[in-house]
């Protein structure tokens, strides 16, 4: 943690801790929420956990809250079990809650010192961190507002004041952007990225926007059906997911499923060359899914440069999309029953290919990414 | 006045003609106490010879009607903060408790509403004779206030529904115990349900009857006691001078009540900045 920039802010957050869940489950009248789930965060880190509805992420947040009960399993914080003890100040914890929750009845200077009048702190103690919390999310003109008052945005920056004043060993936030407009979302995202820099706050943050999280932290743990899939930086997840879940549920995918033969997947009856070393610990004869980012492919006329035999392929463009920064292709070739998504830099320079005509598609092998099929198709 | 009116408009008048007539049936007998009050004679009469203010000094100033006032006061006020208290607990457990015996609750916290009030009113009578005598009022307070029970719990349980759940759990997670997040978060989120709970009680045990004049005594005699008694043994005007002095602490306190709330409103749009 940069100790400088928090100590200009005044506010610290020193005893942001690590927190280490070990086989957490929980069944609720029969159904498996969470079915061992297992997860490290080291002080001062920032992971989210992301996943499809009903994937257990929120359960596993307020696991670690105290607001559910693991049926087995070990939650510590900072080294000490906090498995059984109830949500509340024992657990020390700060939640933003996806609606907020704040005190309608309290001004927003009362909602933020709540958590400090409980503990009895003196009053001038009180005013003087509720001012530095307001400034810090830049509130400080709002004080005297009720919640209903304040917009969205607003209202959100009072929850993860309230949830800082007191200086909680984890900052637990559960899809805290879920009910606000695209770009009060985006600027909100970066302040909690500053905030989170500058106090060395640990948080654990549930979303089940791919984007809100490869922005926002250090480690993103994917979940699906009440077990974490894949856990690492995005970068890790984006490039290198272990799954097909993971493949398609973090940004687009073209995926090619085919055997592995002597450094080549063999494709629809075609061969694609594959980088030195993508094999490594792969079966050869086994059938493995080539993942290509849409990003990774270029598509150019028909008949414009020739690549080495097994980096490209020719189709023909089915459907043309501007969308802004870039152009999207749809392209339907003989190496899948989908066509292939093309997404390439819009500049004025490059020539557009319209629907109909036919096109090549290349791509650098580097960029393919084998995945186990585990036996079944695409 | 046209005579080419359009059907909805001739429908229009006909229902505001209506509801003035319901309007005037429901106010005219309570307005018609206002000149019997100012009666001057014993005999009860709508259009008395003379007006004078005699019945107003007769019941202002006699210690019977003032003594039956105060008691009346008291036992309501007693019986009132047994249905709001007893009633909020109810509520809170009908609303939160996982409980099976649930259901139960809800039930029994109802039951005076669904029993006769006369069979509450003896049961309560029973009661206190196995009581020291100078409990009786209390008796009275509480047969009273367990008749506001069901209306009471059941506001302050609407209340109470009406909290968002994740506001309590913020509450707990920010590290209130639970007599802190019941100060400061749910009392005064449901704080308007209670008052409202607490007014209706307090007009229900105001107004009883039943067991007052069951648990009656020398020295003890409520306000409706008094009123029955004094309709039964001798109709006066006095009984319009109580009905005109209570229909105005009415008035007053609806009064105090908007005035109250506008100023809240005010006070919440000006907030300083």
């Amino acid at each position: 943690m940069d100790m400088s920039v928090a100590d200009t802010e005044a506010v610290r957050v020193t005893k942001s801790a690590s927190v280490h869940l070990e086989a957490i489950s929980k069944s609720i009248g029969g159904t498996r929420i969470l079915a061992g789930v297992d997860l490290d965060v080291k002080a001062g880190e920032f992971v989210t956990l992301l996943g499809p509805s009903g994937s257990g992420k929120t359960s596993t947040l307020m696991a670690i809250a105290g607001f559910v009960t693991p049926d087995a399993g070990r939650i510590t914080v900072g080294g000490r079990d906090v498995t059984a003890l109830p949500p509340g100040r024992e657990r020390d914890m700060g939640i933003v809650f996806q609606n907020y929750a704040l005190f309608p009845h309290m001004t927003v200077a009362q909602n933020v010192a709540y958590p400090l009048k409980v503990r009895r702190l003196p009053r001038a103690e009180i005013n003087k961190r509720v001012g530095e919390v307001l400034k810090l999310v830049q509130l400080d003109a709002l004080a005297h507002r009720k919640p209903s008052h304040l917009s969205g945005g607003q209202q959100q920056r009072v929850a993860l004041a309230r949830a800082l004043v007191f200086e909680p060993s984890v900052l637990l936030m559960d899809e805290p952007m879920g009910a606000l407009d695209v770009r009060l979302k985006e600027e909100l995202q970066w302040e909690i990225r500053r905030l989170q820099r500058e106090l060395g706050a640990t948080v654990i943050y549930v979303t089940h926007d791919q984007n809100e999280a490869m922005l926002l932290s250090d480690r993103v743990a994917l979940m699906r059906d009440g077990l974490i899939e894949q856990y690492g930086p995005a970068q890790d997840l984006y490039r290198r997911p272990k799954t097909l879940f993971a493949a398609q549920f973090l940004g687009d995918s073209n995926l090619l499923t085919g055997q592995l033969q002597d450094g080549t997947l063999r494709v629809s009856g075609r061969l694609l060359a594959l980088a030195p070393g993508a094999e490594d610990g792969l079966q050869t004869g086994q059938t493995y899914a080539a993942l290509l980012r849409p990003e990774a492919l270029t598509a150019t006329p028909a008949d414009a440069v020739a690549h080495p035999d097994g980096r490209h392929v020719d189709g023909v463009v089915t459907d043309m999309a501007f969308v802004g920064q870039s152009i999207r292709y749809e392209v339907k070739t003989g190496l899948s029953e989908a066509p292939l998504l093309v997404q390439q830099v819009a500049r004025a320079a490059h020539a557009q290919l319209a629907p109909g005509t036919s096109a090549r598609i290349s791509w650098d092998p580097a960029d393919i990414h084998l995945i186990p099929t585990g036996g079944s198709d695409v | 006045m046209s005579d080419r009116m359009t059907p909805a408009a001739r429908g229009d008048r006909v229902l505001a003609g209506y509801a003035w007539l319901v309007l005037a049936l429901l106010v005219l007998p309570l307005i018609a106490l206002i000149p019997i009050s100012l009666g001057d004679s014993p005999t009860v009469s709508v259009l008395p010879d003379k007006l004078s203010l005699r019945w107003y000094r007769e019941v202002l100033g006699g210690a019977e009607w003032r003594s039956a006032f105060w008691w009346s006061l008291a036992t309501a006020s007693v019986a009132t903060l047994i249905s709001t208290s007893i009633g909020y607990l109810g509520a809170y457990a009908i609303v939160h408790s996982q409980s099976r015996l649930k259901g139960m609750l809800e039930v029994l916290m109802l039951m005076p509403m669904m029993v006769p009030t006369v069979i509450v009113a003896f049961s309560t009578y029973v009661l206190a004779t196995w009581m020291p005598a100078n409990a009786t009022w209390l008796m009275i307070s509480v047969g009273q206030g367990l008749l506001g029970l069901p209306v009471a719990t059941l506001i302050i349980a609407a209340s109470l529904r009406g909290i968002d759940g994740t506001v309590i759990r913020a509450a707990v997670s920010l590290g209130g115990d639970r007599r802190q997040v019941f100060a400061f978060v749910t009392l005064p989120m449901a704080i308007h349900g209670i008052v409202s709970a607490a007014a209706l009680s307090f007009l229900i045990a105001f107004d009883e009857l039943l067991i007052a004049v069951f648990l009656t005594r020398p020295g003890i005699e409520t306000l409706p006691v008094r009123i029955y008694d004094s309709v039964t043994y001798e109709l006066t005007p006095a009984i319009a001078v109580v009905s005109v002095f209570l229909m105005a602490l009415v008035c007053l306190a609806m009064l105090a009540g908007e005035v109250i709330r506008r100023l809240a409103a005010n006070a919440a749009v000006n907030a300083p900045q």
